[in-house]
């Protein structure tokens, strides 16, 4: 698994902002990219979750899912 | 018809576009016993936000039945949008059998309604056999439908949120369901009282039933790791959310969203017969290449359900969006969806979605 970076281009490709589990508190404080950037301090309501679907996870062969949660892979 | 460039084949095979204009065409099922008059329906697609089309036997394409949603589709492909009209199949007697989602309050649920028409082109009555299964407006919804031996059976996804009701069997989600075709449940399944055939699944959106051993397979889509292919029997469990891996027989372990399958009879020829070919959608949306997916590919399981190999068929190979999505062998070929066709509606194309048809040379 390797660290994903923090950067244009995987925010860019990111789906954090379409995921059921990204509510207006994220979009407000315009979160995204977990993977990279880390949990969210936002109260967290499990929607499911879209990281087993996105290109920044599977380029770097992340296997975990709910980075908002979890942290960002290491 | 000129062969298609943006879809690279094995050798010894052609493509050719037989439908064009559709809407987000999920999945297509044939009539069982078509007839051989020109103009008779040969098959039906789902479109995702609500529709089912027919297709005659000449590919004119009409609407069969329209405004199933009762909610309105938000277009968030990944995410929200992954949802509306899905699963589809056929009895022998023309009633079409579709799964899809459903709005009540503001609760997301799936059901199965049975659709009825005098001449397979317009449905004229709609009955829900079954229904009032939690869902959630995203993936992991009620999938495909298929009928065996006068038996409906239902894929149902786990809802994504709560994976443990995969486990849980007073709970429909995560599971194969086996109903008689009025809803009801039939007298010999695994528990009497209850539709549930087989358990543990999670987003097992495509089935097929297998002629050489009389058995349902299932393409079912792991989380981060491992997307799977398994038999299903009467009563297993099938692991989830613990495995993906339980009694599964092929697994790819880097996901690769398989989505509908079905196994070759002779349309093909001897070397074919009974392979599994299976669509393989990658990402949701994703235009040109891409690491995953895009492409349809043949395994051949053995008598001791040994996958003794796994070819590429057919690949993508445009600057589209498109993938196989939907995937049914005809009387003639193998026939699948491009789900969002060359322009994609985030261009601003939402009727971009064709049907293709595979044969041999």
């Amino acid at each position: 698994m390797a660290k994903v970076a923090d950067t244009q281009e995987n925010m860019q490709k990111c789906i954090c902002g379409t995921c059921p589990t990204h509510d207006q508190c994220m979009k407000d404080k315009t979160q995204g990219l977990f993977c990279a950037k880390g949990k969210t301090d936002c109260k967290l309501t499990k929607n499911g979750c879209l990281c087993g679907a996105c290109p920044v996870a599977s380029e770097h062969k992340l296997d975990k899912m709910y980075y908002c949660e979890i942290d960002a892979a290491e | 018809m000129p062969q298609q460039r943006n879809w690279e084949l094995r050798e010894g095979f052609k493509i050719e576009k037989v439908v064009s204009g559709l809407s987000l065409p999920v999945n297509l099922a044939f009539v069982p016993n078509p007839q051989n008059a020109k103009g008779a329906p040969l098959f039906y697609v789902t479109e995702l936000y609500g529709k089912i089309k027919v297709v005659t036997n000449e590919f004119k394409v009409s609407v069969f039945v329209d405004n199933l949603l009762n909610y309105q589709p938000d277009f968030k492909i990944p995410g929200t949008g992954e949802s509306g009209v899905i699963g589809i199949a056929v009895h022998e007697n023309e009633d079409v059998f579709a799964s899809m989602l459903y709005k009540e309050g503001k609760v997301f649920k799936n059901k199965v309604v049975k659709f009825t028409s005098k001449d397979g082109f317009k449905a004229e009555k709609a009955d829900t056999i079954i229904g009032n299964i939690l869902s959630i407006n995203a993936a992991h919804q009620v999938q495909a439908l298929t009928i065996h031996e006068e038996k409906l059976y239902v894929n149902v996804g786990d809802g994504m949120i709560n994976p443990d009701v995969a486990q849980d069997d007073e709970d429909l989600r995560g599971k194969i369901l086996r109903l008689n075709l009025d809803g009801s449940i039939p007298t010999d399944n695994p528990d009497p009282k209850s539709y549930v055939y087989a358990k543990g699944l999670r987003n097992p959106f495509g089935a097929a039933w297998r002629k050489s051993d009389n058995h349902l397979y299932i393409s079912d889509n792991g989380p981060a790791v491992d997307d799977r292919i398994a038999k299903i029997l009467p009563g297993e469990n099938y692991g989830w959310p613990n495995s993906m891996r339980t009694n599964s027989l092929f697994v790819w372990w880097y996901t690769e969203a398989p989505t509908a399958i079905d196994f070759a009879e002779d349309q093909f020829g001897a070397r074919h017969k009974d392979h599994l070919f299976v669509a393989l959608f990658g990402y949701a949306y994703v235009e040109g290449k891409a690491q995953k997916g895009k492409r349809i590919v043949e395994l051949f399981i053995d008598e001791y359900d040994n996958v003794k190999y796994l070819n590429d068929f057919a690949r993508y190979i445009g600057q589209g969006p498109a993938s196989p999505c939907g995937l049914a062998f005809g009387p003639d070929g193998l026939y699948f969806t491009d789900l969002h066709g060359e322009v994609g509606f985030k261009k601003g194309d939402k009727s971009g979605g064709n049907v293709w048809k595979i044969t041999k040379t």
